[in-house]
């Protein structure tokens, strides 16, 4: 590949790299920190690709002058070719210029999320004030598995994500409701989930995701006492009282 | 190498040409395209493929900043100064410059490669690579968030990691062979009046385009095993200590995991006693997919084929007996 290519190659992987962070879908992939790193490193990919191809018009101008541009040859010659494997960078590019692959999500719960997110043992912290406090799946299941008679079994809490197949479907409820969790990118994603008791039936007409995309609700409720310890693989019950679709939330992972 | 090289401009054209055919081709074949990619199990791997491009290539990047301006500005007499002269004793003190710089797998192979352009030993050069990315401050705390109730695991995966990156430094003191590495990488920056500035962005350009095309490479390989290896793997491991080893030890090497993250899905594992988690954590960080396309195409085929297997076997070997030694068994 020839010291042309190499650069506009650099221009379009940079060119990628800004894009996605400008128009947020670098989220489906990394942690919101991510945005700055991503940034600069396209940024840095295009400035040194244009440094590049204004010094080769400046050296091809002087070299032209001198009839055979031998000094440019010497210099440039096949020490600055690459080999064929830098073609491999065409296809990031492709991908996020014209595919842009969507957020993991319940078709991802199987296969790759199958295993369960890191329970931290967090402190039981009052919850934030107010009718059902918005949670986040981690952070509830985190604290039934903290104090599996705590605060989130005596008051209502409202959590959203999308709806899966229950692992352990059990009273006729077979939906469980999950989230996917990140540490660096999305090839580490992992599931936290909470299994749906739906006493008065406000489930029955929804079903879990399929290839056709993701169902999230934000379901209100109340996490069953006892439930979400180490002997249900810390998936706690959560008692549904109320719940309604909802757009996929930015970002659409939890960390 | 020996026939002459055809002229910059007809080959500069040509490449260029395929380049902006193969743009063109793909605009044209976007919707096919991208139905595709939306089938199962193959949009779950274009998602993580995509995933471990951008996560990795600021590391990349990051890399090869530190590498030019090592090229540009760091002469081999200051390193030459900084290093002992003997192998044996640069290795160790390569190794420890590593706890120090928050790197990353990705980040430490330009640097490394540098290191050996600019003629520090070889033996300490991988040493530091090896350690850069496995014992670094941000590693250590991410292990220890990641296991809150096992802190003798921060403990056991430095004293494993650092026993890697020792050992295979010593290792390759003793019998690794200069001709094993590329000719490319020793060739020093020109030295014919160019101006440091312009010195370091050829060295940026030239490391992104070589490693980057072998990281996505990697990042497709890594997409790929993580799709098709079943989670079933790693059901019914617990009663078996040497299999759930065996096994965890070739986990990491195929789902090539950044080593910032590699502790919580180690940490998620929780029906694994200590020691196979352990492996995990070590070998992930020295050896893995992604790692091995980087080297390949950083210093050679003939240099990862001999030192992806060394460092695995090492690396397993370390892990085992730092675990044995810090949780006084299996953990």
């Amino acid at each position: 590949m020839s010291r042309d290519t190499q650069h506009v190659l650099l221009v379009l992987v940079g060119g990628v790299l800004v894009k996605i962070v400008l128009d947020g879908s670098y989220l489906r992939y990394v942690r919101p920190w991510s945005a700055v790193p991503v940034l600069v490193a396209g940024v840095v990919l295009v400035t040194v690709a244009v440094v590049g191809i204004v010094r080769d018009l400046r050296g091809r101008a002087v070299t032209d002058g001198h009839g055979h541009g031998h000094g440019h040859d010497h210099r440039h010659g096949h020490g600055s070719r690459a080999g064929p494997s830098a073609w491999m960078l065409v296809l990031p590019v492709l991908a996020l210029l014209l595919v842009v692959p969507p957020a993991l999500g319940s078709a991802a719960v199987a296969g790759i999320g199958a295993r369960a997110a890191p329970v931290a043992t967090v402190a039981d912290d009052p919850l934030p004030a107010g009718d059902a406090p918005a949670l986040g799946l981690l952070d509830v299941v985190s604290r039934a598995a903290a104090d599996p008679y705590g605060q989130v079994t005596t008051r209502d809490v409202t959590v959203t994500g999308f709806l899966v197949p229950a692992r352990a479907p059990a009273g006729g409820a077979a939906l469980d409701l999950a989230r996917l969790v990140i540490t660096c990118c999305a090839a580490d994603a992992s599931t936290v989930r909470v299994h749906l008791a739906d006493p008065q039936g406000l489930l029955r007409d929804t079903g879990p995701g399929g290839p056709e995309g993701d169902h999230w609700v934000a379901v209100r409720g109340r996490v069953v006492p006892g439930t979400g310890t180490a002997s249900d693989g810390h998936v706690p019950t959560l008692s549904v009282t109320s719940s309604s679709p909802v757009a996929t939330p930015e970002p659409v992972y939890e960390y | 190498m020996s026939s002459p090289p055809p002229t910059t401009k007809t080959r500069g054209s040509t490449s260029l040409v395929v380049l902006c055919g193969v743009l063109l081709a793909a605009t044209a074949l976007q919707g096919p395209l991208v139905r595709l990619l939306d089938v199962g199990l193959v949009r779950t791997a274009a998602t993580v493929f995509v995933a471990v491009c951008v996560q990795a290539l600021p590391f990349l990047v990051l890399g090869t900043l530190l590498s030019g301006a090592l090229a540009a500005w760091v002469s081999p007499a200051v390193l030459r100064r900084v290093l002992p002269a003997r192998p044996a004793l640069a290795v160790p003190v390569a190794g420890a410059a590593g706890l120090v710089l928050p790197g990353c797998e990705c980040a430490s192979v330009p640097v490394a490669r540098r290191l050996v352009a600019q003629g520090v030993p070889e033996a300490a050069a991988l040493a530091f690579l090896l350690a850069a990315p496995a014992i670094n401050p941000v590693v250590l705390v991410a292990t220890a968030v990641a296991f809150p109730d096992h802190p003798e695991m921060v403990g056991a995966r430095l004293l494993g990691s650092a026993a890697t990156a020792v050992g295979v430094g010593w290792l390759w003191a003793r019998g690794g062979r200069a001709e094993w590495i590329a000719a490319r990488v020793r060739r020093p920056p020109p030295d014919d009046g160019t101006p440091r500035w312009a010195v370091f962005a050829e060295t940026v350009r030239h490391d992104v385009v070589d490693a980057g095309g072998f990281l996505v490479v990697g990042g497709l390989a890594a997409a790929v095993l993580t799709v098709l290896v079943p989670s079933s793997w790693l059901d019914g491991l617990a009663g078996h200590l040497v299999l759930a080893c065996a096994v965890m030890a070739l986990l990491a090497v195929l789902l090539a995991l950044c080593s910032e993250a590699d502790a919580f899905v180690a940490a998620s594992l929780s029906t694994l006693p200590l020691l196979p988690r352990l492996v995990f954590l070590v070998v992930g960080p020295a050896v893995d997919v992604k790692l091995i396309a980087l080297q390949a195409g950083t210093f050679g085929r003939a240099f990862a084929a001999r030192f992806a297997p060394l460092t695995f076997v090492v690396a397993v070997t370390s892990a085992v007996v730092a675990g044995l030694l810090v949780f006084g068994g299996a953990g």
